[in-house]
């Protein structure tokens, strides 16, 4: 029993080793560590003062001094996404379903979603704190907004790419537009409707950084800006670093979320 | 149960109004309960909106169709199909593709409809493979599958386009007789699109013969093969009247005799 565990240990251990030897993986990393000791021992080198360009260390070790304050600010910037995010996958899925079941919708909104989608959205936030206040709600508005019309266009094209063989199929069952949405529409839809949740990810929580970095009294956007105030550079770099981990590990649960949901026998299906 | 059909001078044709195209002109025929009918001819003749318009899924501009419940007027639970791309849904299991058609079907519930489906994929001989999904199965089971979805709604009319067009030889052989087993239990009215004259001779009562664009029943011959006829089938396609028959339809056809 002992033994064999052991062998499954090894065997995952010589399953590591073999994905970190394959040169997809080697090579990006041989670089990173590449351009972290070039970053480390060159920049100092070369005479750049650490409240311009701090050191990998620095901004490492001003992470754990400042950790508590980050997670703080941080929390609140993913109540303000939560709240965006949803609203966008959300309202749009809906409004997209709308407009295919509907088609004088689509007729009437499309041109305008698409204008909508080109136009920059941060442009509206004056208006918003007009509306809305300094403060979550403005916040809230622009994170939803600047990600809204790609969730819609996204989940229409899944809609449209629909098989109608399959719609007539079922319809030959007797199926009604329930049917045929339960069992065709909602499925045939997932890709595309992931291809845009991913886009709308990174939309949403840059709208939530954007937003907190013009009106907000918390959130780390803000707390980048009082660590610029104070020419804390280092902590502005760990800051950063904590944003760009935090959308990292949220695009990466989405993904993971794919996977389970979008895999019917052959894995994952066609991706967009 | 089996219910006659009845086509009345059908007519069906695409394009603008300026610029129709016509597909179907003035089909009529009959279809008495329980008889299997082969609609044999070209491949893109109509066939396939004819039994369409039979199922309620494509609006035709002019004529009727009855069956023994009535004037067809869209889709009902007395009439399945089985399609040639089989058109199974790919993220369903083969047990919930089965169970689509019956739970589309009222007053039944989900335990009921899983219990009749898990026997028709047995009957079909899928037996073990409720779990995979279309994309790990064979042309030959994907069709089973399409079988079981169909006869698993227990219709009274069979409409079949063309369903072993797109399989091996091999394949088609076997679920042909399989076919004919079935329907010999259960006593389903077929009507069985096809451009496989041999095929259409070992299976069906009657043939219908249609022709191209527009499509219209130009011929029909009874077949006479005793019934049952599997597990003679190498008897029956070298009699006289197979032979008599399969050169009639070619000729019908336009194609050419041998010999």
């Amino acid at each position: 029993m002992e033994e064999s565990k052991q062998q499954a240990v090894q065997v995952r251990l010589s399953n590591i080793y073999t994905a970190l030897s394959r040169r997809t993986v080697a090579l990006p990393g041989v670089m990173f560590v590449v351009v972290v000791i070039g970053w480390e021992f060159g920049i100092p080198a070369l005479g750049v003062e650490s409240y311009i360009l701090p050191t990998p260390s620095e901004i490492l070790a001003s992470f754990v001094e400042e950790y508590p304050t980050i997670i703080e600010h941080l929390q609140y910037t993913l109540k303000a996404f939560a709240v965006g995010f949803v609203m966008t996958v959300v309202g749009g899925y809906l409004l997209a379903l709308a407009m295919a079941e509907w088609s004088i919708l689509e007729t009437v909104l499309y041109p305008y979603v698409i204008a909508a989608r080109s136009i920059p959205i941060i442009t509206l936030l004056p208006i918003f704190i007009v509306w809305l206040g300094f403060g979550f709600s403005s916040i809230v508005a622009i994170s939803h907004l600047i990600s809204f019309f790609a969730m819609v266009v996204n989940s229409l094209s899944g809609f449209k790419s629909t098989d109608e063989e399959l719609v007539e199929m079922v319809q030959s069952f007797s199926g009604n537009r329930r049917d045929v949405f339960w069992n065709v529409y909602l499925y045939s839809s997932l890709p595309y409707v992931f291809a845009g949740i991913k886009i709308c990810v990174i939309l949403a929580f840059t709208g939530v950084i954007a937003g907190e970095y013009l009106v907000g009294t918390e959130g780390i956007g803000h707390l980048i800006l009082q660590y610029n105030n104070s020419f804390a550079t280092d902590a502005m770099f760990a800051t950063i670093l904590a944003i760009s981990v935090t959308q990292l590990l949220l695009f990466g649960l989405v993904v993971a979320i794919e996977r389970k949901v979008v895999s019917w026998g052959d894995g994952v299906a066609q991706s967009v | 149960m089996s219910q006659s059909v009845s086509v009345v001078g059908l007519r069906k044709s695409y394009g603008s109004d300026a610029d129709p195209l016509a597909v179907l002109e003035d089909v009529s025929f009959d279809v008495t309960a329980g008889e299997f009918v082969a609609i044999v001819g070209p491949s893109g003749c109509g066939k396939t909106t004819l039994l369409k318009s039979i199922a309620g899924i494509v609006d035709t501009d002019s004529g009727e169709i009855v069956t023994g419940q009535g004037p067809v007027t869209g889709p009902s639970d007395e009439i399945a199909m089985v399609f040639q791309d089989f058109r199974l849904l790919p993220w369903k299991t083969v047990l919930e593709n089965v169970v689509m058609g019956l739970d589309i079907q009222p007053d039944r519930s989900d335990r009921e409809a899983e219990g009749v489906a898990r026997e028709w994929i047995e009957t079909v001989g899928l037996a073990g493979s409720e779990q995979s999904y279309p994309s790990e199965l064979s042309g030959g089971m994907k069709q089973r599958v399409g079988l079981a979805r169909a006869l698993a709604v227990d219709p009274d009319i069979l409409l079949m386009d063309e369903p072993f067009g797109s399989l091996d030889a091999q394949t088609r052989d076997r679920l042909q007789t399989e076919l004919l087993q079935l329907w010999n239990s259960e006593q389903t009215t077929i009507l069985f699109v096809t451009h496989d004259i041999s095929e259409a001779i070992y299976l069906a009562d009657r043939i219908l013969v249609i022709s191209s664009k527009p499509a219209t029943i130009t011929a029909e011959f009874e077949v006479n093969l005793q019934r049952p006829r599997w597990g003679r089938r190498v008897e029956i396609e070298g009699s006289n009247e197979f032979e008599r028959l399969r050169n009639r339809l070619r000729k019908k056809l336009g194609l050419t005799v041998e010999r």
